[in-house]
């Protein structure tokens, strides 16, 4: 699969190897948290719009807001809420990860993998605890 | 004599100078990076503050709901995270879209809607926000 089309100077068409892509590598902690931190932002951005939508709904007053607030309380509802909220943290850990790399520090690669395990385990934790809390209020 | 990638300044056709006032290829300097960094900061901040909101409108009905968004304190901080949510989300999209989209014409089209999609978000949580507290 590492070839590609291309045309020559004089029209014809020739196939030219390619460097290697994501489909050639073992996935590393390090590079699954990559482009995890990339599409829950990607995400996120849109999921902003719920946010405003649930604010929308309790300035328009208790009509509109019931038939919101139903919504983010039905199973689908919740599950998208439990969604966004473990992609918040995700994101959120994965960005301190970076700001760590950016002031100089783990950058070894066992540093830099033990910081993507960390980040994980945080983002679950802190959805669990979010979410045990919430349920019990 | 200074040298820039092994080029004596001789032979360079800028200035140092004149290089540093120009920013870069992207002529935006390092504002866009530092805008990033400090955006997440407060926006990890503000997370915290929204997690310990989240759970206090999970067993809230309307009017508690109304009454703790209304809250001065409450309201201002919902504002200042919105504005950081805001500003990140749409220099990280931004980001996405250089990335991806080669498309010169679709590419700036994009980094508008970007924009404006940014800035609507921020302005509606805003407005209802205000709405709500000025209400009470």
């Amino acid at each position: 699969m590492s070839a590609h089309q291309v045309r020559t100077a004089n029209g014809r068409a020739q196939r030219r190897p390619l460097s290697p892509h994501l489909q050639i590598y073992r996935p590393s902690i390090t590079m699954v948290m990559s482009i995890l931190h990339r599409i829950t932002g990607a995400v996120l951005y849109f999921a902003t719009f719920l946010g405003v939508w649930w604010l929308m709904g309790l300035a328009s007053g208790p009509k509109y807001f019931a038939y919101v607030d139903d919504m983010f309380r039905s199973w689908p509802g919740l599950v998208i809420l439990f969604a966004i909220t473990y992609q918040l943290f995700h994101h959120a850990f994965g960005g301190i990860r970076h700001l760590i790399w950016d002031a100089d520090f783990c950058f070894s690669k066992q540093a830099a993998e033990r910081l993507g395990l960390w980040s994980l385990l945080l983002a679950v934790a802190c959805t669990a605890l979010v979410w045990v809390l919430g349920w019990w209020t | 004599m200074m040298k820039d990638n092994g080029t004596p300044l001789s032979r360079q056709h800028i200035t140092p100078l004149k290089r540093a006032r120009g920013l870069g290829t992207a002529h935006d300097g390092t504002g866009h990076f530092m805008a990033q960094r400090a955006t997440a900061a407060l926006s990890f901040i503000m997370l915290i503050f929204l997690a310990i909101l989240f759970v206090a409108l999970a067993g809230a009905d309307y009017e508690q709901a109304r009454a703790i968004i209304g809250e001065p304190l409450v309201a201002s901080a919902l504002v200042f995270t919105a504005a950081a949510f805001c500003w990140h989300m749409k220099l990280g999209m931004q980001v996405i879209i250089e990335d991806y989209v080669h498309h010169e014409l679709l590419k700036y089209a994009l980094l508008t809607a970007n924009l404006l999609f940014s800035a609507a978000i921020f302005f509606l949580a805003l407005i209802s926000i205000g709405r709500v507290v000025f209400s009470l």
